[in-house]
């Protein structure tokens, strides 16, 4: 899975801001915000990974135990699903 | 065709319909080179026409067709639109933003009820802002809800003030974060990617430079005391 072209990760005030721009805007309206975990998790998914490369690359990058950040990669891909902004090959 | 000119841009407008151009009257122009030029297709109107919540004349739809697609190509300039009504005083310019119905038109009401002859609307819904030298300035524009209230001035923005139905009176300053989530629904983020761009940079020097609030409010007149003694009053020293 991959997060769609045409998304832009900006740094808005204190808030760091995924936001679809030009064609991809027409399917996903407005904006998501991103905490550190999620930022790193986006900058992961630009390119194509599985759900285990991306688990492991989380597990690698924080100090965290399997479960919480199965957890949070969960809750993270259902959130950007919501939004339909991932792609499967 | 016609010139305007908004926020000291100065814009052709290539109209079908007469609307437009009597709405614009304040803001015409006879002599200057436009920065761009602008028209609708009966294409669009139809389109603006479908996307509406009941039918309108093809004067209005093409008027605000083409206040999007200016307001899509303002960036380039420093300069955006803010959902939000905004009143001159003393000089300053101060913001109360607010999706529609929230009630941006009554607190303006109540500013001018308090205020009297010392306040102006520059715009009671969609003036631009620009940045200019470091500071934001609010400028009135043709576009503007429908009381119309609107004066082709500008003025220095001195804050911004976001509104929240409440039944008691109260109101405080949040941080670029929370501005940002409060704000970015009142904006337009323009379909073309480098004008999208800029405007996510002008928001954040918004949020930046421009002191935010939430008003959680009711419609007496002690609410526009409350927003008027907190946004106008000096900076005090907070330690």
């Amino acid at each position: 899975m991959k997060i769609k072209n045409g998304f832009v990760v900006r740094k808005i005030g204190d808030r760091i801001l995924a936001v679809a721009i030009g064609e991809v805007s027409r399917e996903f309206h407005g904006m998501i915000k991103l905490n550190e975990t999620a930022q790193f998790m986006w900058k992961q998914l630009e390119d194509e990974k599985t759900f285990d490369e991306l688990l492991s690359a989380v597990l690698e990058a924080y100090d965290i135990d399997e479960q919480t950040a199965r957890k949070d990669v969960i809750e993270f891909i259902n959130v950007l699903d919501e939004g339909g902004i991932l792609e499967r090959a | 065709m016609f010139l305007i000119k908004i926020a000291d841009v100065i814009i052709g407008i290539k109209n079908k319909y007469e609307w437009i151009h009597k709405q614009c009257t304040d803001y015409i122009v006879k002599n200057g080179t436009p920065e761009f030029m602008v028209s609708a297709t009966e294409q669009e109107l139809f389109q603006e026409q479908q996307c509406a919540d009941r039918p309108y004349a093809k004067g209005y739809l093409e008027s605000i067709c083409v206040y999007r697609k200016i307001c899509s190509q303002l960036p380039k300039y420093n300069a955006f639109l803010l959902h939000s009504s905004v009143i001159e005083i003393d000089g300053a310019a101060y913001a109360f933003s607010a999706k529609s119905g929230v009630g941006k038109t009554t607190h303006t009401k109540l500013w001018m009820n308090l205020l009297e002859n010392r306040a102006v609307v520059i715009n009671g819904d969609k003036p631009i802002y620009r940045l200019n030298k470091g500071e934001f300035y609010a400028y009135g524009t043709p576009w503007a809800g429908k009381e119309n209230w609107n004066k082709n001035a500008n003025a220095v923005l001195k804050g911004i003030c976001c509104l929240k139905q409440s039944l008691i009176n109260e109101m405080y300053s949040i941080p670029s974060c929370d501005a940002v989530d409060e704000l970015y629904s009142q904006i337009l983020i323009p379909f073309e990617k480098e004008n999208a761009l800029k405007m996510l940079e002008l928001l954040d020097l918004l949020v930046k430079t421009v002191p935010v609030y939430i008003l959680k409010c009711n419609i007496t007149q002690q609410a526009a005391e409350l927003s008027y003694s907190t946004m106008t009053k000096e900076k005090c020293n907070e330690d």
